[in-house]
């Protein structure tokens, strides 16, 4: 899975799973060790115990021996048994001292306790109480006693099994008469004991020569078997023990537990091992305490895990929900949809961009509504303009011909956007011109021209020259005559139409020649151009192929005739027919190259031209006579255009400048494609809401930016707001309209009063100065046309018009359009309240407002 | 009456006179012959002046075969004569003495004739006892202090070892002997044995930490005789340690 929330929630799963599994691994590890050491330490210091509890036991053993030994009595006995009467030759009472010495024995608790004589030999034995004469004065433990007369007291093993024992002199106050050596077993007892104190099990093992044999042990029978048994086997350590070392660790495994043990060696004086102390400690006893952490680690990580996975979900959700859901939305906005709201109200960074999304989707259905007025207009126009029955906005598929005609072939290199931008225009090219258009494939384009419509032919190719210069001069043209045929190819729902014959066959091999921006003719056209070319009606020259191999003819420039049959296209500002002054083609002052008449104005005509010293299209604005020969118009002209210039904006029509050209006073200024907001209400009626806000604000910007300037526009009204192919909306004619004379609607009075009087305010109308708010007031009738689609007040003729502004109130706009939202209402009705000072006091706080209402509506 | 009053006084003055000193010296004489006895001269033989002498020397040797040099150990020494037959011989009048002086008895080795008394005064300050598990002798005295104690008559030849029930590093040794010839050595080791009846009879040579040695002897008439003899001291001494414990034994 890809999804956002399933990335993150693995994220931190694994996060967790990582910290919660070093965190098990950490205490572990380190658990193991303090265990370990633990036991190492434990082990250690029992064993330290176990050699002090010997030693003070055995010491114990001597001191009570000793004290046996000092007895007088037991003196007096022993000296009288062992020797005996002055005349007596005979034995020595054995059987009188072993009575007494066991009795002893018995009273104090040995084990075992013998009599020596002063030699060290065995007198009696409480152990073998028939034997006697064994020789002990050489023990390690006897002879240093015999030597210094001190008691001595330590390990001695007899037989299997170790004991502690003392050896103590038997004196009077000046002979000797032997030795008393007693002895106590290690036995459970002592073990236990050992175990008691110091809390760990203790074992003891005699070692000799050949064999092990276990002795005391705390531990059980079974335990102290699988114990024995391991010691058995435990070659090094017995080796280690022999040799007098002790063995600081043995692992032993006593029925699958983990046990360990500490063997000490027990020495005797001689340095002979007699066997050895074990101190045996549980690992996994002491790992017990460690366990339960590591389990409760275990389950608390395990569970922090769960709940880690499933907030991490919730809250990756939360956030990749809405993420998702804009995703979706900017996908589908990217293929055209606009049509989404995104509904989340959240305060984060998602919530911004939710917002942002919307104000955006907003400002592009705006865009797209526009610019579905524009086009439907414009496809409508065409109609009107009785083209063929093929449909522009599609552009494509053209009627085909049969028979002689001229083709074009346009060809864009690289760039299939470049076609596509250029294709609109041909469209409008071709039907303006009467061609047909067919896709030539991929980047290419033909122009098929009937020869019965022949004489269209300089124009046409004119236009397209016009239209590849303007798009950069990248395509490569070319021009055929001949016969062509023509069917159709059906591939589907699509029809494909497809051209042949001979001109056809021409125009591809001269577009693989032609270089950009050159337009390469074939013989056949070249020789039937010939007399155009000699009535200066064409250019042509001799230029290289791109393959540089071949010459060929290029048709550099084509000049149109005027052509009285041809109909206003889309691009231009339809007002009334032109009355033409300035023919197509005239250049003036060596500088503006007329193209076309746009149309016709209040002051005069409007032309586009081509400034060849800027190399760039402008309008050009032919002043009516009358007021070119008023100078102290051309005074006025002269210093409102300074004004006008400075307002640059975005939303306003640039005016260039101001020219005597030829005796002709010109305005130039900005060129733009598009359409008047009054030509887009005439068809539509009136514009929706989105739309609607978008010009007006749109209007309002530019308005500010005027009056920032320091100019009053004072003609706001429909037909000065001309919209761009991407449906911006433009003011234009600025302030220019005072004092001149209007036909139509205008009111007829000379002096004061100009505009047209729909739009009029009504401190104008009563004799008052105009200010910014005067603009606003004609903006609020604006507004209301827009959203309506009726003017708020009408009359028959332009004095009662007037007379309704100054003296009625206007419609509720609510009554026309029944679904505007209140407060746009009261923003119009605000605009057109009758006392100036009850309107906004500038265009930027109409706009806040109208902004406000924008931001709600979306 | 007045004569006859003063020959009474007359007489007595005369008869206490003459008679006492008489009294006296046979008093005198009489304790003159138990001095006799006592220096072992035997009545009969005072008579008959019938008597063999020994005279010698002894040697102490050590276990190794060393002769010692502390010359206080032959005061432990005692050499005596016991004839086959005895004869009468009466024991002294006054008793010995042994006593306990600084926690030692003093003198450790006594040698009495058979049938002295021997006195046994406490001269500590501190309680005493003195006791005896030796067969033919066994006797307990009690415990007392400073004080001229108790006294026990000796009637069995033999040796007994003599005990302190309080001080466990209290010992002696009397030895009864079966006649009164007996002398211990001086400090040279020499010694004499005069007075001896004629007859078998058997020396003795002893030392407190030795085997006794005996020699039997057929004492001739007015004969001297030499006897020199080594005595190893086959008991070893049993000096008190400095150290009363070992310290760190075997652990």
């Amino acid at each position: 899975m890809h999804s956002l929330a399933s990335r993150i929630a693995i994220v931190t799963v694994v996060l967790v799973s990582l910290a919660v599994g070093i965190a098990i691994g950490a205490t572990w590890l380190v658990s193991q060790r303090i265990a370990s050491e633990a036991v190492t330490d434990s082990l250690a210091a029992t064993q330290a115990m176990q050699r002090y509890l010997q030693r003070s036991s055995a010491r114990e053993l001597a001191l009570t021996t000793d004290l046996l030994a000092s007895d007088p009595h037991d003196t007096a006995y022993l000296v009288e048994a062992t020797r005996g009467q002055i005349d007596d030759d005979g034995d020595i009472d054995r059987h009188s001292i072993l009575d007494l010495v066991d009795d002893r024995r018995r009273e104090m608790g040995f084990d075992f306790a013998m009599m020596l004589d002063a030699d060290g030999r065995v007198l009696v034995r409480t152990d073998r109480p028939d034997s006697s004469g064994q020789m002990l004065g050489e023990h390690s433990m006897v002879a240093p006693v015999i030597k210094d007369l001190i008691p001595e007291y330590g390990p001695w093993r007899e037989g299997n099994r170790l004991f502690n024992v003392a050896v103590v002199p038997l004196t009077t106050a000046f002979e000797l008469i032997g030795f008393l050596l007693t002895g106590l077993a290690i036995d459970e007892d002592v073990a236990a004991d050992i175990k008691r104190v110091t809390g760990v099990d203790v074992a003891f093992i005699s070692l000799d020569e050949g064999s092990l044999h276990l002795g005391a042990s705390t531990l059980d029978l079974q335990r102290s078997e699988r114990l024995f048994a391991q010691l058995q086997d435990a070659d090094i350590v017995l080796e280690r023990l022999r040799a007098g070392q002790a063995v600081g660790r043995l692992d032993v495994d006593l029925g699958g537990e983990a046990w360990v043990a500490r063997l000490e060696p027990v020495t005797a004086p001689g340095g002979e091992v007699l066997g050895a102390a074990l101190a045996i400690d549980s690992l996994d006893a002491r790992l017990a305490g460690f366990r339960t952490v590591q389990t409760a680690l275990i389950l608390g990580g395990a569970f922090a895990i769960i709940v880690a996975f499933a907030l991490s979900l919730l809250v990756a959700r939360r956030i990749a929900r809405p993420v998702s859901q804009l995703a979706t939305a900017a996908d589908q906005a990217a293929q055209g949809d606009y049509e989404q709201s995104i509904d989340i109200k959240r305060k984060d960074e998602v919530g911004t961009l939710a917002r942002a999304f919307n104000r955006l989707l907003g400002d592009l259905r705006e865009q797209q509504e526009i610019a579905g007025y524009v086009t439907d207009l414009s496809r409508q126009l065409d109609e009107n303009a009785g083209s063929s029955t093929s449909s522009p906005s599609s552009g494509v598929t053209g009627e085909v011909k049969k028979g002689s005609a001229w083709v074009i072939g346009i060809e864009w290199p690289g760039d299939p956007k470049d076609t596509e931008a250029g294709l609109p225009d041909l469209v409008r090219t071709a039907k303006r011109h009467k061609a047909s258009l067919v896709p030539g494939g991929g980047a290419r384009v033909v122009l098929v021209l009937d020869t019965n419509h022949g004489d269209r032919l300089p124009g046409l190719i004119a236009e397209v020259l016009e239209q590849v210069r303007q798009s950069g001069d990248r395509a490569a043209m070319a021009l055929s005559f001949g016969d062509i045929d023509s069917t159709s190819l059906e591939l589907g729902p699509t029809r494909y139409p497809v051209l042949s014959g001979k001109p056809v066959i021409h125009v591809e091999a001269l577009l693989r020649e032609a270089g950009p921006g050159h337009m390469l003719i074939s013989p056949v056209a070249h020789k039937k151009l010939e007399p155009a070319v000699e009535a200066g009606r064409m250019e042509t020259t001799i230029t290289q192929g791109r393959s540089g191999n071949r010459r060929f003819h290029q048709l550099t420039a084509a000049h149109a005739e005027t052509d009285a049959g041809a109909t206003a296209t889309v691009s231009q500002a339809q007002k009334t027919l032109p009355r033409q002054k300035l023919k197509e083609g005239r250049v003036l002052g060596d500088r503006f190259e007329i193209i076309d008449a746009i149309g016709e104005g209040a002051m005069g005509s409007v032309y586009r031209a081509r400034d060849h010293k800027l190399d760039d299209v402008v309008a050009l604005k032919l002043l009516k006579p009358a007021l070119a020969n008023d100078p102290e118009y051309l005074d006025r002209m002269t210093s409102e255009i300074r004004l006008a210039r400075r307002i640059t904006h975005p939303n306003v029509l640039r005016t260039h400048d101001f020219f005597e050209i030829d005796g002709l006073p010109i305005i130039s200024m900005e060129y733009v494609h598009g359409i008047t907001l009054d030509q887009l209400l005439k068809r539509s009626g009136r514009l929706k809401l989105a739309a609607g806000l978008r010009v007006t604000t749109q209007v309002l910007q530019g308005l500010q930016a005027a009056h920032d300037a320091g100019v009053l526009h004072r003609d706001i009204k429909p037909g000065n707001i001309i919209l761009d192919p991407r449906g911006n909306a433009r003011l234009m004619d600025f302030g220019i309209a005072r004092q001149v004379v209007n036909e139509g609607k205008d009111v007829t009075q000379t002096g004061a009063i100009v505009g047209t009087a729909n739009y009029m305010p009504p401190e104008i109308l009563l004799g008052e100065v105009a200010d910014v708010r005067s603009d606003i007031y004609s903006a609020g009738v604006m507004m209301n046309e827009l959203f309506t689609g009726k003017l708020p007040f009408s009359g028959k003729t332009s004095m009662e018009v007037c007379m309704a502004h100054v003296q009625q109130q206007p419609a509720a706009p609510s009554e026309l359009w029944p679904d505007i939202p209140l407060p746009l209402e009261a923003i119009i009705l605000k605009c057109m309240a009758k006392e100036p000072g009850q309107r906004h006091t500038s265009a930027k706080a109409l706009l806040d407002d109208l902004l406000k209402v924008r931001r709600e509506s979306v | 009456m007045q004569y006859t009053k003063s020959i009474i006084s007359i007489t007595a003055r005369w008869l206490t006179l003459f008679v006492a000193p008489w009294l006296a010296i046979g008093t005198l004489a009489a304790d003159g012959r138990f001095a006799e006895v006592e220096q072992g001269l035997d009545p009969d033989a005072t008579e008959t002046q019938a008597t063999a002498r020994i005279e010698g020397r002894v040697e102490l040797l050590s276990e190794n075969g060393e002769r010692l040099r502390d010359r206080r150990k032959f005061a432990n020494a005692v050499i005596y004569f016991e004839a086959d037959d005895p004869g009468e011989f009466s024991p002294p009048e006054e008793p010995l003495v042994m006593t306990t002086r600084r926690r030692e008895f003093v003198p450790r080795v006594l040698p009495v004739a058979v049938g002295t008394e021997v006195a046994f005064p406490n001269e500590d300050p501190i309680l005493h006892n003195v006791f005896s598990n030796s067969s033919g002798n066994p006797f307990d005295l009690g415990v007392y202090g400073e004080s001229p104690g108790k006294s026990h008559r000796f009637d069995t030849p033999g040796l007994v070892r003599v005990f302190c029930n309080v001080h466990s590093r209290m010992s002696a040794h009397i030895v009864v002997i079966d006649g009164p010839h007996f002398t211990q050595p001086d400090r040279d080791g020499n010694f004499v044995l005069e007075d001896l009846p004629p007859g078998p009879g058997r020396l003795t040579l002893w030392h407190e930490r030795s085997e006794p040695k005996r020699t039997r002897m057929t004492l001739e008439s007015d004969s001297e005789y030499i006897h020199n003899a080594e005595l190893e001291l086959t008991v070893r001494e049993a000096t008190p340690p400095r150290q009363r414990m070992r310290r760190r034994g075997r652990y």
